[in-house]
């Protein structure tokens, strides 16, 4: 990787750097602001689905107490 | 997992490395254009963009085709997404051509240039898709008409690359001709891993809105199973297919 960039020919940076570095940072600024918009959906999504399985468990365990008084009311009678 | 979301880490990871690749080909490997000098070296990320946006909304109208044939909803879905994603590097492709064309011409922008005014219109175009989609309430027809817009506008964009091609007058450089360019060996070695770097990209991306919208759908889909229409939030109008 050094020799690499031993021989890599120096940029000429004083030149149209400016221009360049903008034409880069442009492209990389839009990348980061689209993964920023995708994370910030994907934490809706997850935030949805942990909502959803609190939901679900709470339900569960419901179910679970109903059918455990089930047998005692029939012990009962 | 659903077919969205197969092979998207390996399509991740190869995109990863061949945009650092193409970055240090491009910096470091590419020599310094004879006329432009370092100012080119916004070719490499302005002409893939510009090329593979305009294969992207080429690519929505296929998929509208698809759609149009067979009525599945995930050709509606492929369609949207590739034309968003191609609407987001048109705009990357416009601001870094603007930006060389400052460097270049000394003008951000040429009106007189058919090159430019040509993609621009594309641009304009493909702007209206989505509140068309908008407008409209009923998902069904809301496809529908999704897929004729981008089958017509997607037609437009080689029929107008072409009548531009055809054109004498005009100053935007040509990177690429029928006969393989006037790009040297390293030059076009350096331009075409950009140009597959970005292809990538773009496939990524589109991979990834897709499974975000799918998995959108599929929660959604989620919550009605299991609370009932009840608990459903009212939806609203979207432009993407739900």
């Amino acid at each position: 990787m050094i020799t690499l960039f031993a021989q890599a020919p120096a940029l000429p940076l004083h030149a149209a750097g400016k221009y360049v570095a903008g034409a880069y940072i442009v492209f990389i600024l839009m990348l980061v602001v689209y993964l920023g918009i995708m994370a910030r959906r994907l934490h809706g999504n997850q935030a949805e689905i942990q909502e959803l399985k609190l939901l679900l468990e709470e339900r569960e365990r419901q179910e679970a107490t109903a059918r455990q008084r089930l047998p005692d009311s029939e012990q009962v009678a | 997992m659903t077919t969205h979301v197969r092979h998207l880490r390996g399509l991740t990871i190869a995109t990863a490395v061949m945009l650092t690749v193409s970055l240090a080909l491009v910096f470091f490997y590419a020599p310094l254009d004879a006329e432009q000098g370092f100012i080119q070296k916004i070719f490499y990320i302005h002409v893939p963009l510009a090329i593979v946006s305009l294969a992207g909304f080429t690519l929505g109208g296929v998929f509208g085709v698809a759609y149009l044939r067979t009525g599945r909803r995930e050709w509606d879905m492929r369609s949207y997404c590739a034309i968003h994603m191609a609407l987001i590097f048109a705009v990357g492709g416009l601001l870094a051509g603007s930006i060389w064309a400052k460097a270049s011409w000394g003008h951000w922008w040429v009106w007189s240039e058919p090159t430019l005014v040509s993609y621009l219109i594309v641009i304009l175009l493909f702007c209206t898709y989505q509140p068309l989609r908008f407008s409209i309430e009923d998902p069904e027809r809301q496809a529908r008409y999704g897929a004729v817009f981008a089958i017509v506008c997607g037609a437009f964009v080689p029929i107008n690359f072409i009548v531009v091609r055809l054109s004498t007058q005009f100053l935007h450089p040509r990177v690429l001709n029928l006969e393989g360019g006037n790009l040297p060996g390293s030059m076009k070695l350096a331009f075409y891993s950009s140009l597959l770097a970005i292809a990538l990209l773009f496939t990524t991306l589109m991979k990834y809105e897709m499974a975000a919208k799918q998995t959108r759908i599929e929660t959604r889909r989620l919550r009605r199973r299991l609370l009932g229409d009840d608990a459903l939030r009212p939806l609203g109008r979207s432009a993407a297919p739900q």
